[in-house]
């Protein structure tokens, strides 16, 4: 029987370790990067140089996560104890991957929140970006959803936040080529429900829309 | 005897061992002290679809015009490193953001009809021998369903190492964007995050941003 050639064992060798190490992520960081608690503290803990079961912020070389290790350190003392890691890896891996609270148009429930895997949503339908970012339409199949007026849960079309009481964003205005008639009118309905709304609302609360206003893309400031 | 040591004693495979010893380092374990690397994020669907004339670091200044772009300026600066902490020379970092008045660089982009044409809207800059890289632009600024961010591309010749985006620390959209809730571990989450803070001395109220990349490098082939 022939000599099986070393160099091709070896290259095949070489070339599984290739692929194995592609397959692998980076030190303390689970296959797919799923992010649970446990996976984040061990991420962390790995800077335990020596093995003290603490962080001292020294032992932080990588400087990008010395803000976390602040955020962590509840009472000050420079040192991140694992309970410290353990409370704010709770807070903090909560806020990952589910759909955000201020996302309409989700009709059905949405689930993914309207952003898929590339972040700019599948499904355009459910009133998600669509695959491409934008698509043909980019309010999704069904435009503005139920609610014509740009309230209500689906009536943003996934656009993220609702900017809450304006009725039709300029942007919008200019998308749908609305007529002078329509936008004249248009202003005057915002006037009127801005006037009732204002009505509504206690002076806390038009405090916070105001600056939930300013977050959500007003003018830039000077 | 492990295979990574008979590989590396074989004389006859010393380049193979080269080549092994650079697969071996993404090994998780092997090596201590790795910085993670800076997660990537959909390139989106605005990078350029036609480069502008002027495609230097300064996004501020369109073709010597001396109008500046509207928006809180900004110095980005920071360097490209591999894991081990070296600095990559020579390569291209690319910037692209939306304006002040959240228009992109791109034929399909929200908001068309209020581009900032004094926004250059894309940069482009080749790192010095260590690493580092600046741009001169705006803070970003909220685009329709987005917190604020900018996106990048770090690309070795034709080869993209890293296609991601960073955004503003503590940003009160951030909790609700799409594509940041899509980076799950909140330590990845957290290497996306860059500070805006005052420049020292700038009596034009400038801030600099300072954000570090780190990219894994796949081997040379032998």
């Amino acid at each position: 029987m022939q000599r099986f050639p070393r160099f091709l064992v070896l290259a095949v060798g070489l070339g599984l370790i290739a692929l194995a190490s592609l397959g692998l992520a980076q030190p303390g960081q689970p296959k797919g990067g799923t992010a649970n608690v446990d996976a984040f503290v061990a991420r962390l803990m790995a800077f335990d140089k020596n093995a003290d079961g603490k962080l001292a912020k020294d032992e932080v070389t990588d400087e990008r996560l010395l803000r976390l290790f602040e955020r962590a350190d509840a009472n000050k003392d420079n040192t991140v104890t694992k309970e410290e890691l353990v409370a704010l890896a709770t807070q903090e891996v909560a806020l990952g991957g589910q759909p955000g609270g201020g996302q309409p148009g989700q009709k059905d429930g949405g689930g993914k929140g309207g952003f898929q895997k590339d972040g700019f949503g599948k499904d355009g339908g459910k009133g998600g970006f669509q695959k491409d970012g934008f698509g043909k339409d980019a309010f999704g199949k069904d435009g503005f959803g139920k609610d014509k007026g740009g309230f209500g849960k689906d009536g943003f079309g996934g656009f993220g936040r609702p900017q809450v009481g304006v009725l039709v964003p300029t942007f919008l205005q200019d998308r749908l080529k609305m007529t002078d008639g329509q936008k004249k009118e248009l202003e005057a309905l915002q006037k009127e429900i801005d006037g009732k709304l204002e009505k509504l609302l206690t002076e806390e609360q038009r405090k916070q829309l105001k600056e939930m206003k300013e977050g959500a893309g007003g003018p830039p400031r000077p | 005897m492990d295979l990574h040591s008979r590989l590396l004693s074989r004389r006859g495979f010393l380049r193979g061992g080269l080549a092994l010893g650079g697969v071996l380092y993404t090994v998780p374990g092997l090596f201590a002290d790795q910085l993670a690397k800076t997660p990537p994020t959909t390139e989106g669907p605005f990078y350029p679809d036609k480069l502008p004339l002027d495609t230097d670091n300064d996004l501020l200044i369109l073709n010597d015009t001396l109008t500046p772009a509207i928006g809180e300026v900004t110095y980005l600066s920071g360097r490209v490193l591999d894991q081990g902490g070296n600095p990559l020379r020579n390569v291209v970092v690319e910037i692209w953001q939306c304006d002040g008045n959240g228009a992109y660089l791109h034929s399909g982009t929200g908001n068309a009809n209020r581009r900032d044409k004094n926004f250059q809207g894309y940069g482009r800059f080749t790192t010095g021998v260590k690493g580092e890289y600046l741009f001169r632009t705006i803070k970003p600024v909220p685009y329709p369903g987005r917190t604020p961010h900018i996106h990048f591309i770090v690309k070795k010749g034709d080869r993209k190492l890293i296609t991601s985006q960073l955004f503003v620390t503590g940003h009160p959209e951030n909790a609700g964007d799409g594509v940041l809730r899509g980076v799950r571990d909140p330590i990845d989450r957290e290497l996306l995050m860059c500070d805006f803070k005052p420049l020292k001395d700038s009596k034009l109220g400038e801030l600099a941003a300072t954000f570090d990349i780190v990219v894994g490098l796949t081997p040379e082939r032998p």
